[in-house]
């Protein structure tokens, strides 16, 4: 008897459902294919962007490179990795936009009012098809690779309808590139090198490796070391090592992330601890942290140009001796995200600590 | 006995309001209670009340029936008020399942399910012949030892799975499964779960009498011309399979199939005639509230096996300060 | 109704006594209609006995018939209206009302989808009548005294309607007064046509009491027949091993021992 109130409740809902989810024809302005493979249709140029969701600080790194990113950009997801929110420099208008969690749910991200969301690739199966069901646009973007960014900058060329500037963008990294590349190639000796995220989990400290597959260890190879961790890591994400492996392997130079701690004195306490005093690389003073703004320069943020070079100097100094890092730092985030002296001077410089 | 019946005609009622105040509840377009008026003019507002909250919402509905229905199935049948399908490997069991599909099968929805349903049976089984076979304690003991066993090698094998997960699409959805949630809910994850769960439930609510009977000794239901193990088995069996559907689209979600079936017995008393869909409809109060809290109550998500988990263990609490669980040993 | 409706036929089963498997080996023919006793020392199988009937136990070799066709050509529902089993002690461990307990009974006669309906209901509301308790109809199964408990057993039974009740020692746990009761309820059972099978510990009641009766003592030994020629001072003190005299006073046999 029960029972059957339920069935009479669905036979209710259903055609009603049927009639409200019906499918509308789009004339369609824009055509983007994302590299997940599904295809955007847009009507008009987005006006009403929505970032959101894990790793919104690559995608933001990304998206504002476009000069149109601040007006049309309504929904902001949270860029923060420990150091302060890069967009807030970027967007002068960021107070008046809303703000989203990295977990939140599709209706808060509808209360955007949003003609299209942007996220990171591996939320494809989770919020973004929720997010899809409203029928509000998702793109996805990947940003893993030096070779994904250049797809990234040719789709967001179109959904910013900007096409020149994201040509400009892929030359600006394609030169950067083989600026190192170049040199790298006369190499013959790849000195080893290894590659560690401390991280510090319930008050147990860990030294992890990237995969293969990682920028991480892509940078080490491009920049003329060699990855002696690669076999370690089988896996797909960070590998915890021990410090008798890293004795085991006694890497010529040693570098060294720390996401959620401050890089800097994790170095100092690792200098100071006598187990790490044997190591060939603290003997040549050859540990060091990767430099870190608003983001360390290593991940597959928009910093990794940076990163690249600055490895490259490091493993190669002689190489490299005309390389300016401070200049070319400086250069970075003028060209590419418009920012002045004064700003440079009071946000990147003073988190660099140089 | 009028009275209990009037009871449960007025729980059918609250659950269907229950279910439309929540379908109105929100962060959209604000926190709070959305005017049903803006369905005729916003078409957001209708594309979210019909493709994302109403069927989160009815899968919510069926995931606290299947798992109240379930766990006064569990608690008869081996006449102990202190089981429920999570106690008994079958939780884990579908989760370790679902978790196995996505990482190593690369799966289609049904193939979840099949993985689920699998080792969610297999959880349960394993529970039972190893409680056969330890030689300590009570029937009891030796059920809830050997279900905390199980239980913990799925859990151990989720989190061995964790390291061959990609950490950023499939590890998330394994951490998903431990704690429990309806966020990624949409019509299509309803309708494979809704033709399982409800036909096994159906099969229960049909021969929900019985229940009484296999909660006696065996030796009595067989003289009262029930074969004890054969309907044993089709009652399992069908909790088992209703329960790992649910599951495998909303992670572990653990309490209501213990707590529900004693608040139901409370109110209705045992005799599984009413108690069964009492608690089948106070269950599926029970868990479109919880969902509600985890969905509304901030911005980010609160997975909701820790709502369930909290307002469950305190009802308990307040159950055993009353003293008045009714177990005699 | 006559005729016999219980045979085994040179069943053997196997039980522990006194921590060795032993083999016994049983031939008996019950008469419908009549009141049968078993008696014997504690663990000497009668218990075993009364569930190799009920179809509960497994025999090792011989054949048991009912009502003249062999016990496994019965369906479990057949069965179940065929034959009820009074246990000597129950656990509950969910709260029912009696009447909710006592309905339990009418579950050979319902369908396996079937809820029992308003019928069922006041063949289980009679039962209890029957053992004096339709008063408590609604009161919960936990609160019961060990007497009132055995009486809500046997009420369950009678709900059944079987054509045989076997009951396991009934009256272990009663007072003099629902003992009695109980012996009433039995005779008007008699009364109905109902085969009755019990074991006691009681040989003056279950004397007083039986058509027929059946001794079980130690090693292999069964006396069975009826109370006049089975109740001998010399048979009883070899199943219970012990010196035992009958006397018999207003036509009823007493137990004198020393």
């Amino acid at each position: 008897m029960k029972k059957y109130s339920f069935l009479v409740l669905f036979i209710i809902i259903f055609p009603v459902v049927i009639i409200a989810s019906g499918n509308k024809e789009i004339n369609t302005f824009i055509e983007v294919e994302d590299t997940t493979g599904q295809i955007v249709k847009l009507e008009k140029i987005p006006e009403r962007i929505t970032f959101v969701g894990k790793a919104s600080n690559i995608v933001a790194d990304a998206l504002y490179m476009f000069p149109e990113a601040g007006s049309r950009v309504v929904g902001v997801g949270n860029t923060n990795q420990r150091n302060g929110d890069f967009i807030e420099v970027l967007d002068p208008d960021y107070s008046n936009k809303i703000y989203l969690e990295h977990s939140v749910g599709p209706e808060q991200i509808a209360v955007t009012n949003p003609d299209l969301v942007i996220m990171k690739n591996f939320h494809k199966n989770g919020l973004g098809a929720s997010i899809s069901q409203l029928g509000i646009p998702v793109l996805y973007l990947n940003l893993e690779t030096p070779e994904s960014y250049v797809k990234d900058f040719e789709m967001l060329g179109k959904i910013f309808g900007n096409p020149r500037r994201a040509e400009e963008l892929i030359q600006y990294y394609r030169e950067q590139q083989d600026y190192v590349s170049m040199k790298i190639n006369k190499v013959n000796a790849n000195p080893d090198v290894l590659f560690i995220y401390h991280s510090t989990r319930d008050g147990v400290s860990a030294f992890n490796i990237p995969p293969e597959s990682w920028i991480q260890t892509r940078m080490v190879t491009m920049a003329g070391g060699n990855p002696l961790w690669v076999d370690a890591n089988p896996g797909n994400g960070w590998s915890k090592i021990s410090l008798e492996q890293i004795a085991a392997w006694n890497p010529e130079q040693i570098y060294i992330v720390a996401y959620k701690e401050d890089v800097l004195e994790v170095v100092e306490s690792i200098k100071q601890s006598s187990e790490w005093q044997e190591l060939r690389a603290l003997k040549n003073d050859k540990l060091k942290a990767f430099p870190v703004d608003f983001y360390s320069w290593d991940q597959s943020d928009s910093r990794w140009i940076l990163g690249l070079k600055w490895l490259a100097k490091q493993i190669h100094p002689d190489l490299f001796s005309e390389l300016n890092v401070e200049e070319m730092t400086k250069e970075f985030f003028r060209d590419l995200y418009f920012l002045t002296d004064e700003q440079y001077e009071k946000e990147i410089k003073t988190r660099l600590g140089w | 006995m009028v009275k209990r019946e009037k009871g449960l005609l007025l729980l059918l009622l609250s659950v269907i309001v229950v279910f439309f105040i929540a379908l109105f509840l929100g962060r959209y377009p604000e926190t709070g209670f959305m005017n049903p008026k803006i369905l005729f003019t916003d078409p957001l507002a209708r594309k979210l009340v019909f493709n994302l909250r109403l069927p989160r919402l009815l899968t919510s509905l069926l995931l606290g029936m299947t798992l109240a229905g379930s766990g006064m199935v569990f608690q008869m049948i081996f006449s102990n008020p202190l089981v429920e399908p999570g106690f008994l490997g079958v939780s884990q069991g579908a989760a370790f399942g679902a978790a196995f599909a996505i990482i190593f099968l690369n799966s289609s929805i049904w193939i979840i399910q099949g993985s689920a349903a699998f080792f969610a049976i297999s959880g349960l089984g394993l529970s039972y012949l190893i409680a056969k076979k330890v030689h300590f304690g009570g029937w009891i003991i030796r059920l809830i030892l050997s279900g905390i066993a199980v239980s913990a090698i799925y859990s151990s094998g989720i989190g061995m799975m964790k390291y061959a997960a990609d950490p950023m699409s499939q590890l998330p959805e394994i951490t998903f499964w431990m704690l429990g949630g309806l966020w990624s809910i949409t019509w299509r994850e309803f309708w494979v779960v809704f033709p399982i769960s409800t036909s096994a439930m159906t099969i229960i609510y049909l021969l929900r009498w019985r229940l009484n009977i296999l909660s006696l000794e065996d030796e009595t239901a067989f003289s009262l011309g029930i074969s004890p193990g054969r309907f044993r088995l089709i009652f399992l069996i069908s909790a088992t399979i209703a329960t790992a559907a649910l599951i495998s689209v909303s992670g572990i979600i653990n309490w209501v199939g213990l707590i529900v079936p004693h608040i139901s017995r409370r109110l209705f008393r045992s005799d599984t005639t009413l108690s069964l869909p009492a608690a089948m409809l106070l269950g599926g109060v029970f868990t479109i509230f919880c969902d509600t809290v985890a969905r509304i109550s901030f911005a980010g998500e609160i997975p909701l096996g820790i709502i369930t988990s909290m307002i469950g263990a305190g009802f308990f609490i307040i159950l055993l300060l009353n003293k008045n669980i009714k177990v005699q040993k | 109704m006559s005729g016999t409706i219980v045979e085994l036929e040179n069943i053997s089963f196997s039980y522990m006594e006194e921590n060795s498997q032993v083999l016994k080996t049983v031939s008996l023919n019950l008469n419908a209609g009549e009141i049968i006793s078993i008696l014997g020392p504690n663990g000497i199988g009668k218990t075993t006995l009364l569930h190799i009937i009920l179809g509960w136990i497994e025999v090792r070799s011989g054949s048991i018939l009912l009502k003249g066709r062999n016990a496994k050509e019965y369906s479990r529902k057949e069965m179940g209206q065929l034959i009820g089993f009074v246990p000597q002690f129950e656990h509950i461990s969910f709260e029912y009302s009696l009447l909710e307990y006592v309905l339990l009974g009418r579950a050979p006669h319902l369908h396996s989808l079937q809820s029992p309906g308003k019928n069922d209901y006041i063949i289980a509301l009679n039962a209890l009548k029957k053992v004096g308790m339709d008063k408590l109809a609604d009161r919960s199964v936990l609160h019961l005294s060990g007497g009132e408990k055995q009486l809500l057993l046997l009420a369950r039974s009678l709900a059944q309607e079987s054509e045989i009740l076997l009951l396991d020692e009934p009256m272990s746990n009663l007072d003099l007064a629902n003992k009695i009761k109980i012996i009433k309820i039995l005779q008007s059972l008699k009364e109905e046509g109902v085969t009755i099978i019990f074991t006691s510990h009681e040989p003056e009641i279950a004397a007083d009491l039986s058509d027929y009766m059946v001794l079980m003592g130690q090693s292999f030994s069964i006396e069975q027949g009826i109370p006049q020629d089975v109740l001998t001072s010399e048979k009883l003190s070899r199943i219970y091993s012990i010196p035992v005299n009958i006397r018999e006073i207003d036509g009823r046999k007493i137990i004198l021992w020393h």
